[in-house]
């Protein structure tokens, strides 16, 4: 047993951090100010190859195991604590690697080199206002109708909707293709957002992570070529779930990264700051409270990080079952979210009333957390029925 | 025997006046070296003799000079001004004769017959003494560390060397004249920095005319960056701004709240100038003033321009 | 004319990280550890020379071998390792020691490591080695056979040229080191390291003890805009 990464991990860590601290960090306040990454910072990320780097190389992307994806996307989120530009990335990383596992040659050519470029957006529409969680729900259909594709339906709250339809791009879409098949008449599809016929949008206002849009697509007798079907027919309540396990390993990681930031600087200041002549971090209430919460945080990053080489170890040695993956994940995805807001609400209020301030940077980080306490990529107790169905059996699920 | 040299004037002087101090303990001779002439005040600056060269000074042919004297007058210690041109021929001197050298030496003591020097290590957080294994002794000397000490009428010996050097390989083409550096807060050796006590943004040139004098980076409260928005955040000097570690620190009406507090803790020396005596700034700074920003300022400027 | 080149780089410890333990030393255990930011100047410098003129860029770093791994990132075709702790005399001695054995044109070094600023290793290097040196380049031309470099001194620049091969060293202001991507630092897997242990040479001074500098503020109040003068003076 090892719990040490690798040299080249650590290498890794050191230069992405180096990259966000002097290319992103500047940025932090104006995205989360204006409610956009700008397309120059995205395009320089996506030099730097952050953007799509599960992607192969052949389509321009690093081929990065999630060990590595996860060591970046802790490192974003440590720089945007909001979680707008780790949500951008962990979308990209977990849904583009899930494409280029089983989208058609002739989609990735189409579609990957533009994410890796940073041109367009890659992302994932599957929640219905039916609910989000419940994918086997999902009533938007495709059909083939003489040899073409045709979508209808509307897909909601729907990560970067804005960014797609300006820059380009599209969406891993969860679509229906047999209503009676349930979990088994659903399949994956390509679905582009940009000035597509039949494609109409809509933007939320948010309690959080501004800099990157939610939004509704409108699916209106929309056609995308037979290539755009991802995978087999009727497959893809299998993709989903494996597309699902590799973004929520991603978003944990992005969790424990604005945490782990959010610690350290609260560490820093309760040595600093006095009160009644001693430092804050003198007293217990303070003391033990940060004890509690970095011992929270090293236990998330634990499950994280194992999550991570599960994949990892599935992927390239084909080890364990898809049920171990599968909860996996979940714990971590089950921990790493409530961990980060627990910790920085504490950390936020060590700081006191400099705490409450947008300035501080805090609120922004307790706002981002909590979308993925809600339910972004899967809500907490759909984390508990997957470990509770993989631990008791699928007899004892509630559906 | 110590030698003492640098191309500049100034810091030969500030340097005699700290090598009197090692000589007398030691009862030892001082040569100052000089090159090209103009040396005539060395002996009241504290040598006892000067060793003048016929020859301007250049980066090889110093090096090939003092090489010849220390196989002369095989002397224990030289110590060489630390400018870029110093730091330069000191170590190749040292390596000629398979001599140590310690950069930017603050202090100077003896132990024995050895010199103990002191020199600040890692960014400038820790102190080191070193003592040396070898000689000559080669330490550098910043300028402006030292006081200088004439007497005019101590007397001394001027010894006239006539060099001829073999022609230097390095063709020097250009020189052109420098425009003042645009740089990272962070990596500014001296921050004047600025808040809300400045009464509007013109005002601004004040504070910029006083980092010019020495080539300081210009730092701010976070009121003047985030609430005026007078400077861009590149200048913003705290917790949530930058953190800095400049050599020397001047905070020009900052109250200092404990964020700005926690932004400047590892700076070497803070001075604060501030109209409110009971502004918290005092309580965290080095040297402190009392006044009036608008009075203070422009005096302090005009007395460091003349001495620079 | 294709050049070779060789750089030398320094690992220090992350000075930020270091802490202060409770009898004032400078605690490192744990610390990261990196490359020193001027040397990766001087790598990012020699990279580009490779890439416009050709030829080769070896690393000689002083170090663990994960300073290796990262200046192969950053673009060196190879890199020599060694790790013994000494002064600048015994760095430039060890240095030359390597370095004779080996085929090159230009010697880049940073113009100082950034935990102990001596500015000595270029210069004793290249004396060691009897070649030319130009300190303090902001810029670096090749010329055919010659190198053009603008140093920055105090009070100008200086455009020297002199013939190869010589040893030039850089300021920060030369260029931006690239940060290396995931691509280039799995790449950099296949390339050859090189571990050497040199004999820990003479050295010309000695620490005797590095203790943290009292932060405790002085807290004096001056009454004099002169005085106010004088402690700037001393202080700068």
């Amino acid at each position: 047993m090892d719990f040490s990464f690798t040299e080249e991990q650590e290498l890794f860590r050191r230069s992405v951090r180096e990259f966000c601290e002097k290319k992103l960090a500047p940025w932090a306040n104006e995205i989360n100010e204006k409610g956009e990454i700008p397309h120059a910072i995205l395009k320089e990320m996506a030099s730097f190859g952050l953007l799509g780097i599960t992607i192969s190389e052949r389509y321009g992307g690093s081929g990065a195991g999630f060990i590595n994806a996860t060591i970046a996307a802790e490192e974003i989120a440590r720089v945007d604590v909001s979680m707008a530009t780790a949500v951008y990335y962990l979308v990209e990383a977990g849904w583009g690697f899930l494409m280029d596992r089983y989208a058609s040659e002739k989609a990735k050519e189409e579609i990957l080199p533009d994410i890796t470029k940073g041109k367009t957006f890659l992302g994932i529409a599957s929640t219905e206002a039916t609910g989000g969680s419940d994918i086997a729900s999902i009533s938007t259909r495709l059909e083939k109708r003489n040899g073409k594709l045709i979508l209808n339906g509307a897909k909601t709250f729907i990560s970067g909707v804005r960014e797609a339809t300006r820059y380009g791009g599209g969406y891993v879409t969860i679509v229906n293709t047999n209503p009676d098949l349930k979990n088994k008449g659903l399949s994956l599809c390509y679905l582009p957002v940009k000035d597509v016929k039949g494609i109409t949008t809509s933007i939320f206002e948010q309690m959080g992570r501004e800099g990157i849009s939610t939004g509704t697509i409108n699916i209106n007798n929309v056609e995308i070529p037979e290539h755009f079907l991802i995978g087999e027919w009727n497959r893809g309540f299998y993709y989903a779930m494996e597309g699902f396990n590799c973004a929520r390993t991603l978003v944990a990681a992005a969790c424990i990264g604005a945490a782990e930031k959010a610690l350290e600087s609260g560490i820093e200041y309760i040595k600093e700051r006095h009160v009644f002549g001693t430092p804050l971090a003198k007293f217990e209430g303070i003391q033990f409270q940060m004890a509690e919460e970095y011992t929270k945080l090293e236990a998330a990053k634990l499950l994280v990080h194992k999550a991570a080489w599960m994949l990892d170890q599935m992927y390239a040695e084909n080890r364990f079952s898809i049920g171990e993956i599968n909860k996996a994940v979940a714990t971590a995805k089950l921990v790493a979210p409530t961990t980060a807001f627990d910790i920085i609400k504490d950390v936020l209020t060590w700081y006191g009333a400099y705490g409450y301030t947008r300035e501080a940077g805090l609120e922004r980080g307790l706002r981002g957390v909590y979308s993925y306490i809600i339910g972004a990529e899967g809500a907490q107790n759909i984390m508990k029925i997957i470990i509770g169905r993989e631990i008791l059996g699928k007899e004892f699920a509630p559906y | 025997m110590i030698f003492v040299f640098s191309e500049d004037n100034e810091t030969s002087f500030e340097i005699l006046a700290e090598a009197r101090k090692l000589a007398d303990s030691s009862k030892s001779k001082i040569a100052a070296i000089s090159f090209g002439g103009g040396e005539d005040d060395y002996i009241a600056g504290g040598a006892d003799i000067i060793l003048s060269i016929n020859i301007e000074p250049h980066e090889d042919s110093v090096v090939e000079g003092i090489s010849q004297l220390i196989d002369q007058y095989n002397p224990e210690i030289l110590l060489i001004g630390s400018t870029k041109f110093g730091r330069e021929v000191a170590p190749r001197i040292g390596q000629r004769f398979g001599a140590g050298c310690a950069t930017d030496c603050i202090d100077f003591s003896k132990d024995n017959e050895n010199l103990i020097v002191k020199r600040l290590v890692l960014g400038g957080r820790f102190i080191a003494t070193q003592r040396f294994l070898r000689k000559p002794r080669i330490a550098t000397v910043p300028p402006r560390r030292f006081e200088k000490n004439i007497d005019k009428s101590r007397k001394g010996e001027i010894i006239k060397i006539s060099f001829y050097p073999a022609e230097t390989r390095v063709q020097v083409m250009e020189t052109k004249k420098k425009a003042p550096q645009e740089m990272r807060i962070e990596e500014a050796n001296i921050i004047v920095s600025v808040g809300r006590g400045l009464k509007k943004k013109e005002d601004l040139k004040l504070i910029e005319a006083l980092a010019n004098v020495f080539g300081g980076a210009m730092g701010c409260s976070r009121s003047i960056a985030v609430d005026l928005k007078w400077l861009p955040e590149e200048h913003w000097v705290g917790l949530s701004g930058h953190k800095v570690n400049p050599r020397l620190y001047i905070a020009i009406g900052i109250s200092g709240q404990v964020q700005h507090i926690a932004g400047i803790r590892d700076s070497r020396t803070i001075i604060a100038i501030n109209k409110d005596p009971n502004a918290p700034i005092f309580k965290a700074c080095d040297y402190g003033i009392v006044g009036d920003l608008y009075d203070i300022v422009p005096r302090l400027t005009e007395i460091l321009k003349k001495q620079s | 004319m294709t050049v070779e080149i060789i750089v030398c780089l320094k690992q220090i410890y992350d000075l930020a990280q270091i802490k202060i333990d409770t009898s004032k030393r400078p605690a490192t255990e744990g610390i990261a550890k990196k490359l020193s930011d001027f040397d990766k100047n001087a790598l990012e410098e020699a990279v580009r020379i490779k890439e416009k003129h050709g030829g080769n860029v070896s690393a000689v770093i002083k170090g663990t071998k994960d300073a290796a791994k990262e200046a192969l990132s950053m673009g060196a075709d190879e890199a020599i390792v060694y790790n013994v702790d000494t002064d600048s005399l015994g760095t430039a001695y060890i240095l030359a020691g390597v370095i004779q054995n080996m085929k090159y044109d230009l010697i880049l070094c940073g113009e100082a490591s950034i935990d102990e600023y001596s500015f000595q290793t270029g210069p004793r290097l290249g004396h060691a080695l009897g070649i030319p040196v130009l300190t303090y380049a902001r810029k670096i031309e090749m010329q055919d056979g010659d190198v053009v470099v603008e140093r920055d001194l105090e009070k100008g620049y200086e455009i020297a040229k002199e013939k190869l091969p010589a040893l030039v060293t850089v300021t920060k202001e030369i260029n931006e080191p690239r940060i290396p991507t995931l691509m280039q630092i799995l790449g950099a897997s296949k390339k050859k390291i090189t571990e050497m242990s040199p004999f820990k040479p003479d050295a010309g001074v000695e620490t005797l003890s590095i203790l943290a500098i009292e932060m405790k503020r002085k807290e004096v109040i001056i009454k004099d805009v002169e005085d106010l003068a004088k402690v700037i003076m001393a202080e700068r």
